[in-house]
């Protein structure tokens, strides 16, 4: 392990205002560090919070009281642009329902947070070019969503997240949507890059063999880690 | 920003079907008010153009007597020596030719008419002065053989050619050419009577020009190039007053003052055109926004994973607001490529009425127009759809957080970014979006009336007329709901449907009933007065109106008439006058103190003779007075007591009694009870208002303004008017020449012929708004298209779980039949309602109650527009209808 943290939580809190009732907490006081190129399974049943801490995580929601530090930047106190070129940067994201833009092809899918970071188009281009080859589909980069697998997709989808190089690469299910040897496949390759590109990964997950393959499990119980 | 621009053009090639809607229903929306800006700016373009030829001069001046000398040496005077001079006397009188009789306007002209532009030729040949009269031409009128140019029309109503002989008065005159244009006509072709052009050395020779002939005498100037004609032209006014102790009897006009009595007569007629157009534009915005909201609510997810990427805020609005311009633009293209096709029916609909040589072109203003317009116009269309992004966050993309997953493939926005479910700060953004929508409507209505008040007017009204609707809209639905209960399953669905699809079964209901008010409420008012203009109720229209009959005519022409078993009616008397004063003040002047209500205050808006500034000193004070011993069929008392039929006494030294027409007393707030100060061929009179009448002018019959009682007029000069009853068509030429042959003098106006001229006018000014009207509909139509669209395929799985359950596709289709069945009917039935009411209001307002309820037409709207709106709704939904229920299930 390295010694400094990449990521550190701190005592954050997360609660949802709810009609006529008192506000539903869904993360209580946690706490917990992340240190470069460690791989982290989030666990929990359906309702423990994970996909809310995943959100926390990657900006996406901010939480009533703690903090959330990445490379020694508070994400909670920028405001909603800064935060938004922040995360193009620094972390990658992927879905579970791969949540690529259907006009696009494979490639364009690929190079669209390079185009909005404003990268220079040869870079882009070599890039995009590297990532399709690292996911195997080269011979696909022209295919729109709707004329590639599932499994195709998510791939897009994590040379999409990788594309950026990012310190923090944060999976939300990325096999729940696929059938079980296409999920292998896709977790494969996602730890084979993770792994190759020493990057930091956090996998949100119920699926234990997932989980399995991280070196580091958290595991959520109705908001708290276990 | 390409990288903008590219996604914003990917994603509307993508989605194609919305991004063809939204242009065909924005330039649906575009075209009429495209148009009627090309129209209206290649109007102005070619009056400004011609302004010196349609006047013919720089400066005229008119009066109804010849000019005295001293009045002929100011003008001099003013106008300076390098100045050309032109003359022209008019009036009507009768002319014949070839056994046939017509009345015709006679223009007499000096050889220096026209003093700009030309008369032009069936045989495009010149008119030649004595140096050139060897070659082939037109002698000049005043040369010394009697000669007469016609036109065309004329020419073929009299049946002669050239060479032939025209009686006019007592002289015959030679035709030596068929006119084609005249300056003078390029504005109108539009006359009471047809033009024929004569010398005005030889108007004496016709002897027409007896006492009471109503004549006009116009002097022309040119002025030198670089003269100040506006300066000159209040230089002469103000040199011409001292003459007339103030109260001017001749008009001086130039060549701006042309400008705008011509800009404000058609600027009635195409602002009214551009109110309706603004409507059109209204309904093909409220489709525009509900397309786009539908768009929207598919891509909510793009635009969350673009802020996933990274994309700040305001780049996922730059891009929504890229493809509202793009959309925009492509409209504009298609509304300026449609006003190619519609813009040529312009002239064609107003032939008659605006220049023959006029062409409507597209200006590069009116194209810059539209494109503002279509791009601008889209985004504040869609500006209130735009916020329900404002709270947009890439957290949705989250398994669990998702409200993609929840329904079909037709994502939906969270209940809780509805409109009426937001927080505050939402709300109020919503509330201010609508803000420069509002603006920009109420500023369009301003720019269209010309004025701000009948903007603002506008725009209340319209905003009352939509408001009502949408109560009446939520009224019924409240009243839906209450059949839920029914026990018939595809009634009970239909009201269903409607009930708990609030806002798209209002915004429907609205359209189709804002566009059947529209289509209704000008066909009711010009049917109402086309009826009473055909046949007055309780009157009968003359055959003949008769004028310049002089005082020693009327016995032997009674006799004539009687030989004939004919009989001349309402030989009324005429006598010119002028009005000094009122209540001890100026005529004018005093008008302001005098009491008036809102009514005379609008009155007084309309009227150009009450105008202000430098003309106002011009203004008319000439007016024609008779007396009758009894009111006629076609005029009623409304308020004070009749005219006292004792015979005035000029010694009582008491004031006469005066009966006045109300409109006439409102205009000029006049009141029972006030004395009038009068000038009848030099002797000061003085009178008091003791009743006022209501006149129908349609009847045709001779009717005055103001009438004096008995014995006031008895010593003056006069001259009398009169009218024939109908007789049969072949009748009435014969009758005619025959009057004519014995009277000269005597004028003769075919009433039916002016009748007809006066229908032809009004079909087609109603032909034009209708079209108007038509587009808003047609939008209406796109905008009822597009909400069952969007409300269909958002109720897919819904129909999919009927069908699931045993529904077949008829019995969808007979939901959907009844439910927009009853939405068109009731809407449409409601927004005819409402017309009715608006024009009869009209036309009780503007013309005297003139409304008749045509029941034909009504009921053919109200058929036609709920057939359309099941049809509309029926094509919307018939994809959805169509698609088998697997490949629904599918989708959830």
């Amino acid at each position: 392990m390295k010694n400094k943290a990449i990521l550190t939580v701190s005592h954050i809190k997360k609660a949802y205002p709810q009609a006529g009732a008192i506000p539903l907490t869904v993360i209580f006081d946690t706490s917990f560090e992340i240190y470069p190129g460690e791989t982290v399974a989030v666990t929990g049943q359906s309702g423990s919070g994970k996909s809310t801490l995943m959100a926390l995580l990657a900006g996406l929601d901010s939480p009533d009281t703690g903090s959330i530090v990445l490379n020694d930047r508070n994400i909670n106190s920028m405001n909603e642009d800064r935060l938004a070129r922040f995360r193009a940067e620094h972390i990658g994201i992927i879905f579970q329902q791969f949540h690529l833009m259907p006009h696009l092809t494979a490639a364009e899918n690929i190079m669209l947070p390079l185009e909005i970071l404003k990268y220079k188009k040869k870079e882009i281009q070599d890039r995009t070019g590297r990532v399709l080859e690292q996911v195997n589909l080269t011979h696909r980069e022209s295919h729109l969503p709707s004329q590639l697998s599932g499994g195709e997709c998510q791939r897009v989808a994590i040379a999409r997240a990788l594309v950026v190089k990012p310190t923090l690469l944060l999976a939300d299910e990325p096999t729940g949507n696929l059938d079980s040897d296409t999920g292998e496949q896709v977790a494969d390759l996602l730890f084979d890059l993770v792994t190759a590109s020493g990057m930091t990964l956090i996998v949100v997950t119920h699926n234990k063999t997932l989980a399995g393959r991280c070196q580091r499990s958290l595991a959520l119980k109705k908001g708290q880690l276990q | 920003m390409n990288l903008w621009i590219r996604l914003a053009g990917k994603e509307l090639l993508r989605n194609r079907r919305f991004s063809l809607f939204f242009i065909i229903n924005l330039s649906i929306g575009l075209v009429g008010f495209i148009s009627l800006n090309a129209f209206n700016h290649s109007m102005e373009t070619h009056l400004k153009n011609n302004l010196k030829e349609i006047l013919t001069a720089d400066m005229a001046v008119y009066s109804s007597r010849p000019l005295t000398p001293p009045e002929e040496n100011i003008i001099d005077t003013v106008l300076g020596p390098q100045r050309h001079t032109a003359r022209q006397i008019t009036f009507f009188s009768m002319i014949s030719g070839n056994g046939i009789s017509r009345l015709a306007r006679i223009v007499a002209i000096d050889d220096a008419f026209p003093l700009y532009g030309s008369i032009q030729f069936e045989d495009h040949l010149p008119v030649l002065n004595t140096k050139n009269s060897s070659k082939p031409g037109h002698s000049t009128l005043n040369g010394p053989t009697p000669t007469a140019w016609i036109s065309r029309d004329l020419a073929v109503v009299l049946n002669v050619k050239k060479g032939d002989l025209l009686g006019i008065g007592s002289q015959k005159f030679q035709l030596d050419g068929i006119i084609t244009a005249t300056p003078t006509g390029a504005v109108t072709s539009l006359e009471l009577a047809p033009v024929i052009h004569i010398g005005i050395s030889r108007l004496k020779e016709t002897k027409l020009l007896g006492f009471g002939s109503r004549i006009r005498y116009t002097r022309y100037d040119r002025l030198p190039l670089g003269t100040d004609i506006q300066q000159i032209t209040k230089n002469l006014r103000t040199s011409l007053l001292p003459l007339f102790e103030g109260e001017p009897q001749i008009n001086v006009y130039n060549s701006e003052d042309v400008n705008q009595n011509l800009g404000r007569v058609f600027g009635y007629f195409t602002g009214y055109l551009g109110l309706v157009a603004i409507v059109a534009l209204f309904l093909a915005g409220i489709g525009t926004a509900y397309l786009f909201r539908g768009y929207l609510n598919e891509r909510l997810k793009e635009i969350a994973i673009l802020m996933s990427l990274g994309a700040a805020r305001l780049q996922t609005y730059a891009l929504l607001l890229c493809q509202v311009m793009l959309l925009g633009l492509g409209a504009t293209l298609v509304s300026v490529a449609l006003s190619f096709v519609v813009l040529p029916l312009f002239p064609e609909v107003m032939k008659g009425l605006i220049p023959p040589d006029f062409k409507a072109i597209i200006n590069p203003g009116t194209l810059g127009l539209a494109v503002f317009m279509g791009t601008l116009g889209s985004v504040i269309f869609c500006l209130p759809v735009f916020v329900r992004i404002h709270n947009l966050k890439p957290l949705v993309l989250l398994q669990g957080n998702s409200p993609f997953q929840r329904a079909s493939s037709d994502t939906q926005i969270p209940k809780r970014w509805g409109p009426f479910k937001m927080p505050t700060k939402q709300r109020s953004l919503l509330f201010i979006s609508f803000i420069p929508g509002g603006v920009a409507f109420w500023g369009m209505a301003m720019a269209q009336t010309r004025s701000m008040e009948r903007g603002t007017l506008f725009l209340a009204g319209f905003i009352a007329v939509f408001g009502l609707m949408a109560l009446i809209g939520r009224g019924l639905l409240i009243l839906a709901g209450r059949c839920l209960r029914t026990h018939r399953v595809i009634p009970g669905i239909a009201l269903r449907n409607l009930f708990r699809h609030k806002h798209a079964s209002i915004s429907c209901f609205v359209t189709i009933a804002m566009g059947a008010f529209l289509i209704n409420v000008i066909p009711q008012v010009k049917n109402g007065i086309l009826d009473e203009i055909r046949q007055p109720r309780g009157l009968r229209i003359p055959g003949f109106f008769l004028f310049d009959i002089q005082p020693e005519q009327l016995g032997p022409l009674k006799k004539f008439l009687k030989e004939k078993q004919l009989k001349l009616t309402n030989a009324s008397p005429l006598v010119q006058g002028r009005i000094n004063t009122v209540n001890g003040a100026g005529f004018y002047e005093g008008m302001n103190d005098r009491k008036s209500t809102f009514l005379s205050k609008f009155q007084q808006k309309k009227s150009p003779e009450t105008g202000t500034g430098l003309r106002g000193n011009f203004r008319r004070k000439n007016f024609t007075f008779s007396w009758r011993e009894k009111l006629d069929a076609s005029e009623t008392m409304v308020k004070g007591r009749p005219l006292s039929n004792t015979p005035w006494d000029f010694e009582s030294n008491q004031p006469f009694e005066v009966s006045l027409e109300e409109g006439f007393a409102r205009r000029f707030h006049l009141e029972i009870g006030d004395i009038m100060g009068f000038d009848v061929q030099g002797i000061a009179l003085e009178g008091r208002v003791v009743n006022l009448r209501k006149v129908r002018w349609n009847s045709f019959q001779p009717n005055f303004f103001i009438l004096f009682q008995k014995g006031v007029l008895d010593e003056a000069p006069r001259t009398f008017l009169a009218s024939i009853p109908q007789i049969s068509a072949a009748e009435k030429m014969p009758l005619q020449n025959a009057i004519i042959g014995k009277f000269p003098n005597i004028s003769v106006l075919d009433v039916n012929q002016t009748v007809a001229q006066l229908m032809d006018i009004t079909q087609r000014l109603t032909l034009s708004i209708n079209f108007m009207a038509w587009l808003a509909i047609l939008a209406g139509l796109v905008v009822l298209y597009s909400i069952v669209r969007h409300e269909t395929r958002t109720r897919a799985w819904e129909i999919n779980l009927l069908k699931v359950l045993g529904a077949g596709f008829s019995d969808i289709r007979r939901i959907i039949l009844f439910e927009f069945g009853i939405l068109g009917t009731t809407a449409a039935l409601f927004g005819i309602l409402l017309s009715l009411g608006v024009s009869f209001g009209i036309s009780w307002f503007f013309f005297g109650r003139l409304w008749h309820f045509h029941p034909g037409y009504t009921l053919f709207s109200l058929g036609a527009l709920s057939m359309i709106s099941m049809l509309t709704a029926l094509m919307a939904a018939y994809r959805v209808i169509r698609q088998k229920s697997m490949g629904l299930l599918k989708s959830i």
